[in-house]
């Protein structure tokens, strides 16, 4: 799960649309309900504009086969996940007021060393919570959102050829994932930005680089079973 | 020579006035030339002999006392060996009486049958019957294979529709392992009601009856238990719903690990071991076999003999020549009887065997002991021969010795008037010799 904390005001709407909506989106999608000797892996992940990947995860697992309900349900249970998710945007809420966080934005390249950081063999969701606009030094989307036939240049540009070579790797060993990006019209910023355009752009440098499976969303009740 | 010695010895004891004379008390007072007589060194083997014929009497005392000394052991083990045949005797004259009356009802039919015109098959063709099947041990014969089966598929079916009854409620509690060991042991509890009760039904112990009600009652609370406890105390995480759970801002639904245990003491104790009435029950059991006075074996013969010779009468069937299948059947009646009998009087041989053994052995004994001692007496008897024989050489010389003495005297016609010598009889020779 990546949160982009580099606007303070968008960061509110992102927690008040987990607040709001995270327990119907995963009874929706159940995608934490796990059988016996399955596990689930929660990783927060923060959008900043620093490079680095600060990520945290929490995994829930049922240990063996043949244990009573009872005791698969405490396995399961997301208490810990939630908790996580509790402390993680506590401690966002603090990067928001971080100028050095929020100054720019560098969404594609966490979006890659988030996934390459997964395991191929593993089922891989990766929510994206954020106005997906690109903010930095090869991509400023405030000014210009690239155009569908110019994604293969801007992936080049904007994406780091380590990162990208990374993820080919991990592509090469079986690693796929479902994008969902819950993309936020950040109704209080005063450049206004055109959703459409923007969906459009990263749905092409998605697929320009081999993940197919995108969905945008505008907040988690929406989501599509 | 001789007759020259017993004249000169005369003729000196004539002279010297060693005449042989009785005294007072009826002792022989030998005169010299007796004496030289009677201890020559040919008369030595009489004393020889004599010593041999005592020690030989002491021998044969000795072997006579032993052989006496079996005596007890052989009447004890004559008393058991009569008990061991007692034992079995019983059941032997019945088993006879039984085939007596099979051979009486044969000789019988085959007499009526035969004033009807019907004429039995020859001996051959009854040799062709199929050998009578043994008689099966009392105890197997007791529970039939179809009784065995029977009760295995009430106990399974049993075991499944309860577990099955019960699988919702007790699942959510338990793992498989747990619900495994949950049902041996209602599957051990039923089946010691079932045996148990079967016992009961035998021999009528209270104990057994006091076994069964608290069986029952374990059972019944390895049934009813579950299901009350999960209506009176319901497992607290099954009403928690996904979207409780993941409310970010829900302080009200607490953790399920971090849930203190809200029920009583028992109800936990009961739900972790449910296994213990079983356990219970079983070990019950066990004390109850382990303590308990079991009922008196009835005698050997009973495993092969029926309890009273009520003899089982004879059914035909339908639509089948009755004569022959009557026939066939006396014949499998006497035949099956007398490898009963067969069975018992081997029994009998082989429970006075270790008797017969023993006494076999002391007769041996008893049988060397009495060939020594016959050898013995005849030693005797011919040391006594030997003595006898000896003895009448003495006398033949002491008589000629008195012949010359009384030669000797009659020529000393004052000596003869005055001495008047005693002659010796055996006895006299006999006290000398210390014979007896």
């Amino acid at each position: 799960m990546l949160i982009d904390v580099t606007d303070e005001n968008l960061f509110v709407e992102i927690e008040s649309d987990l607040s709001d909506n995270l327990p119907v989106f995963m009874e929706k999608t159940g995608l934490a309900e796990i059988s016996p000797c399955e596990s689930f892996t929660l990783t927060l992940v923060p959008i900043t504009a620093r490079e680095g990947l600060d990520a945290t995860s929490k995994t829930i697992a049922i240990s063996r086969k043949g244990q009573s309900y009872q005791a698969e349900r405490q396995q399961a249970s997301p208490a810990p996940l939630v908790q996580l998710l509790k402390t993680q945007l506590t401690s966002y809420s603090g990067l928001t007021q971080d100028q050095s966080v929020t100054s720019g934005s560098n969404i594609a390249n966490v979006m890659l060393k988030a996934l390459t950081r997964s395991s191929p063999g593993s089922e891989i969701t990766l929510i994206v919570f954020s106005d997906m606009i690109e903010n930095n030094e090869y991509l400023n989307m405030y000014r210009n959102i690239p155009g569908e036939d110019q994604a293969e240049a801007v992936v080049n540009q904007l994406i780091d050829p380590v990162v990208m070579e990374a993820f080919k790797s991990r592509q090469q060993q079986g690693l796929d994932a479902s994008i969902l990006i819950v993309c936020k019209e950040n109704q209080l910023t005063r450049v206004s930005t055109n959703t459409r355009d923007i969906r459009t752009f990263w749905s092409s440098l998605l697929n320009e680089i081999g993940l197919e499976h995108v969905q945008f969303v505008d907040n988690l009740s929406n989501i599509n079973q | 020579m001789k007759d020259l010695h017993n004249y000169t010895s005369a003729l000196r004891d004539v002279g010297l006035d060693s005449t042989p004379v009785r005294i007072e008390n009826g002792e022989y007072r030998w005169s010299n030339g007796q004496l030289e007589i009677l201890n020559q060194p040919e008369f030595n083997g009489i004393r020889v002999n004599q010593l041999k014929i005592s020690q030989t009497e002491d021998s044969v005392r000795d072997i006579s006392g032993e052989i006496l000394a079996y005596e007890t052991p052989i009447r004890a083990l004559e008393k058991e060996g009569e008990k061991l045949l007692e034992k079995d005797q019983d059941a032997i004259n019945d088993q006879q009486i039984q085939i007596d009356h099979y051979k009486s009802l044969l000789n019988q039919l085959d007499r009526d049958m035969l004033i009807r015109g019907y004429i039995p098959p020859e001996e051959s063709e009854q040799e062709n019957l199929p050998p009578p099947e043994p008689p099966k041990n009392k105890k197997l014969s007791k529970v039939s294979l179809r009784e065995i089966m029977g009760f295995l598929a009430i106990w399974v079916v049993g075991e499944v529709f309860m577990t099955y009854v019960q699988w919702n409620t007790l699942r959510d509690g338990k793992g498989i392992e747990d619900m495994i060991v949950r049902s041996i042991s209602l599957g051990v509890v039923l089946f010691l009601i079932h045996l148990v009760g079967r016992m009961f039904k035998r021999d009528r112990r209270p104990v057994q009856l006091v076994f069964l009600v608290f069986s029952f009652i374990m059972l019944f609370i390895m049934l009813l238990a579950p299901l009350y406890l999960k209506e009176a105390y319901p497992l607290i995480n099954e009403t928690v719903q996904t979207t409780d759970q993941w409310a970010l801002d829900s302080s009200a639904v607490p953790e399920v690990t971090d849930i203190a245990d809200p029920y009583p003491f028992w109800v936990t104790f009961y739900r972790n071991n449910d296994m213990l009435p079983g356990i219970f029950v079983f070990l019950f059991f066990v004390i109850m076999q382990t303590f308990g006075r079991k009922p008196q074996k009835q005698a050997v013969a009973d495993e092969v003999m029926p309890d009273k010779p009520v003899l089982p009468e004879f059914r035909p069937s339908e639509g089948k020549n009755q004569i022959e299948e009557r026939r066939q059947y006396y014949q499998q009646q006497i035949a099956q009887g007398e490898q009963r009998l067969r069975k018992l009087s081997r029994r009998q041989s082989d429970a006075v065997a270790p008797n017969t053994e023993r006494l076999q052995e002391i007769l041996g004994e008893l049988t060397t002991r009495q060939e020594k001692m016959i050898s013995l007496k005849r030693q005797k008897d011919d040391l006594f021969a030997r003595n006898d024989q000896l003895l009448r050489n003495l006398e033949m010389q002491l008589n000629r010795y008195r012949t010359e003495f009384m030669n000797v005297l009659k020529n000393d016609h004052v000596k003869a008037m005055v001495v008047q010598p005693e002659w010796p009889g055996r006895h006299d020779l006999m006290d000398y010799f210390n014979l007896y």
